[in-house]
């Protein structure tokens, strides 16, 4: 009895090992149409891109606030930010009718010039507060979180584009961004941007990059929240 | 009144009183006293006190910090001595309700008696070409409005206002500010509140209006709404405090289960994206109507009277048949029992009672064949080494009591000790006069053994054997305890049969030890070398006996007992 058991056993795994469909195999999970899974239209997208902006640069604005909180109780604004941000060669609209004139592709990379532009300072920035020891390390983790958040952004904003393109919506002039890589947060005078500097030039950028962000949904997907 | 020429004048005090009726005194450094400023006519009064002028009219001119009586009527044009440079402006805030104007607003400082001009000047960041305030009148006085053409969101403005009149500038601290840190909308228009009366959950609706010059169509800005009310107490009472809530984007909140018969007062107001909140909307009213309640409350009223009828009635018939009810819905856990022994008995503290519970017939089935061997102890009262690891145990069978006793050839009250030889002995023999519960309880427990192989049996014939000699309260006993010490395999025990009724008192001054719940080791004053002597009387039949134990005084546990032999 148990020989014939072993025998079928036998017969089966052949069976399994033999035939091609009864292997293994890796497919896409939504190759069965919508009934498999839900696939984000472009408002969805819209919508996840604009709440991670916002909570990006609501993660800022904390950083930004503490550090002036305990590094700078004096307050001193005068000569606070006349150093450029590094960014500050990217050309941005600095207004709502200025945004509106953009031409969508436009300002599509700008955004992604910004986000692009932030990579490598936002990896030193964690870098020197996870050095230093005024810092406590829950500020040094919200500094990697950000940048980890930032990256995340850029790809967010790339399948956007992405889709966009897909759709029709962006003509092809939206190049691949190698060109306004490795930008150096350098001032003016060459220096290297201070910490606070650096929190304070991605405060505006993030806030930048959240408003084009909605102004670009609201032109391409106004049915809703708009 | 006076001449409005140049010079000194002296004047009454009515005179005095009637010039300054009306004009503003400002002190002027060069006349140290005081300085009467008309407005109108510019003219500056100055006033010393007469004793000094009389005094020394020059050191008038030189001290003049002295009391007013005379006055000196001076008059000054437009640049004289008396006016002076304005003091300092100063920008109080600035604001963009929407991102995309602002306006600043600056308060001025002392005017310094001329008419002062205020210029709003400013740099955008990074850039050194310097500009003026494009509109001066919209937002009021002393304020500036950047209209959208001339504001830039994302760069840092550095605003400056200069007040200026005829004697000099005076300028304000200079302000930085980034549009993007200064948005504040303006609070959410018409508020209106509606009462929905709905069977089962009345709510009344608060609806507003976002403020109308924010821009949500293009998503340039994205605005939450915070909604508070608060019940008017027209009482004596203090209002309560406010309750706020979060009402997102939506344009409506609902606030149920309304208080009855409260007036309600609610505000809303708003803000954009990571901006300041605006301020709060003009209160709204609302009074909540309070029929609804007297309805609610019969039936309320109903309902707790049936609930309370229903509960006593199921409380009185659950008193009445608790027992069985108790029984269904949680039956008694079986306790373990001992059968034969009550737990009544045990609580009334009746020793032997209970004991006797215990022994049920047939237990221990001590030899059970009657032709079973026993061997027999010689007991001898001369100090013969005994062996004494033997273990051995004690075993007395109660007389009378048992009626199933197997051992026919033993007599009552016999103690039997059996031993085996070559076996650890510990003493055993038990101070069984001692205490009828000893016995009992080791009788008890001869239920327990097993059944012993050997026994010796011991007998000393009427005769009280060395425990009681050694317990001289005992002696009287005129029983002989045969003790027997079982050579069986079982934990040993000692059993001490007693006669019915104790001839001693109970006395517990001889134990030294406790072993167990059934034995106690009695202190003997001769301490145990391993004799084992049995006194008794010298009988034949005593010494028969291996006389292997030791003093009856002492008894104590045996441990297992090995059965090699």
């Amino acid at each position: 009895m148990s020989r014939s058991l072993k025998q079928v056993a036998v017969l089966l795994v052949a069976l399994l090992c033999l035939d091609p469909h009864g292997r293994v195999g890796s497919a896409p999970i939504c190759a069965h149409g919508p009934s498999g899974c839900h696939i984000p239209s472009l408002a969805d997208l819209f919508d996840r891109v604009i709440q991670h902006s916002a909570r990006m640069h609501s993660l800022s604005n904390d950083l930004h606030s503490e550090f002036e909180q305990y590094f700078l109780p004096s307050k001193n604004h005068i000569g606070k930010i006349y150093r450029k941000c590094h960014t500050s060669n990217i050309l941005t609209p600095n207004g709502k009718e200025n945004a509106q004139k953009l031409a969508r592709e436009e300002l599509t990379e700008v955004i992604l010039k910004l986000l692009m532009a932030w990579r490598d300072p936002l990896f030193q920035l964690h870098q020197s507060m996870a050095h230093q020891q005024d810092f406590n390390s829950f500020s040094s983790n919200k500094a990697l979180e950000m940048g980890d958040m930032a990256h995340e952004l850029r790809k967010g904003v790339e399948k956007v584009a992405e889709k966009m393109r897909v759709l029709g919506m962006l003509g092809n002039s939206v190049t691949g961004l190698s060109a306004a890589e490795a930008m150096l947060p350098l001032s003016d005078s060459g220096e290297a941007m201070s910490d606070y500097e650096l929190l304070y030039c991605f405060r505006r950028d993030s806030n930048k990059v959240q408003n084009y962000l909605k102004i670009l949904k609201c032109r391409i997907v106004p049915e809703h929240d708009c | 009144m006076f001449n409005k020429e140049e010079g000194v004048h002296l004047v009454s005090p009515e005179q005095l009183n009637e010039f300054l009726n009306g004009r503003k005194t400002v002190f002027s450094p060069k006349c140290s006293a005081c300085v009467e400023y008309g407005k109108i006519t510019g003219e500056a009064v100055c006033v010393i006190s007469v004793t000094d002028w009389v005094a020394d009219p020059g050191k008038m001119w030189r001290d003049a910090e002295q009391a007013l009586t005379l006055i000196w009527l001076l008059s000054w044009t437009s640049h004289g001595m008396c006016h002076s440079s304005p003091g300092r402006p100063r920008l109080t805030r600035c604001r963009s309700p929407e991102k995309e104007t602002f306006t600043c607003w600056w308060e001025p400082g002392s005017t310094g008696g001329l008419p002062t001009s205020y210029h709003l000047y400013y740099r955008k960041e990074s850039s050194l070409e310097v500009f003026e305030c494009p509109d001066y009148h919209k937002a009021g006085n002393n304020s500036c409005y950047f209209d959208k053409r001339h504001t830039s969101i994302w760069i840092i403005y550095n605003i400056t206002v200069v007040a200026s009149n005829a004697l000099g500038k005076a300028y304000s601290e200079s302000v930085e500010v980034d549009v993007m840190d200064i948005v504040q909308p303006h609070p959410p228009e018409n508020v209106n509140l509606t009462f929905i009366q709905t069977k089962n959950s009345p709510y009344f609706l608060v609806r507003w209006q976002p403020p109308h010059d924010a821009d949500t169509r293009s998503g340039w800005v994205t605005i939450k709404y915070e909604v508070r009310l608060k019940i008017e107490n027209s009482g004596d009472e203090e209002d309560s405090s406010w309750e706020s809530y979060s009402a997102g984007k939506q344009l409506e909140f609902s606030i149920y289960s309304p208080q009855p018969g409260a007036n309600y007062i609610v505000q809303v107001r708003c803000k954009l994206d990571h901006g300041l909140w605006s301020e709060w909307s003009p209160s709204a009213f609302i009074r909540i109507p309070d029929n609804m309640s007297d309805t609610q409350n019969e039936v309320m009223i109903i309902a707790v009277t049936l609930t309370a009828i229903i509960f006593l009635l199921t409380a009185g018939v659950l008193t009445v048949t608790i027992k069985p009810v108790k029984h269904f819905l949680l039956p008694p856990v079986p306790e373990p029992k001992i059968s034969g022994l009550d737990s009544q008995l045990l609580k009334s503290g009746k020793s032997e009672e209970i004991f006797s519970a215990l022994i049920t017939p047939g237990y221990p089935q001590i030899a059970q064949s009657s032709d079973r061997q026993v061997e027999y102890l010689v007991v001898s009262d001369y100090d013969e080494e005994m062996d004494f690891d033997d273990k051995a145990h004690l075993e007395s069978q109660k007389g009378g009591n048992r009626s199933t006793d197997n051992a026919q050839k033993i007599s009552q009250n016999s103690i039997k000790v059996s031993l085996n030889n070559g076996q650890d002995l510990k003493t055993i023999l038990s101070e069984h006069v001692h205490a009828r519960t000893i016995s009992n309880q080791l009788s008890a427990t001869s239920r327990v053994l097993g059944e012993p192989q050997e026994l010796l049996h011991l007998n000393c014939n009427g005769s009280p054997v060395k425990a009681q000699d050694q317990n001289t309260q005992m002696s009287s006993s005129s029983n002989c305890e045969h003790a027997s010490i079982n050579p069986a395999g079982f934990t040993e025990y000692v059993e001490v049969d007693e006669d019915q009724k104790p001839q001693v008192r109970e006395d517990y001054s001889m134990v030294s030890d406790v072993i167990s719940d059934n034995i106690l080791v009695l202190q003997d004053s001769i301490p145990v070398q391993g004799h084992k002597e049995v006194k008794c009387d010298k009988t034949s039949e005593a010494e028969e006996m291996g006389g292997v134990f030791e003093p009856l005084g002492y008894l104590e546990t045996l441990t297992t007992f090995s059965s090699e032999s």
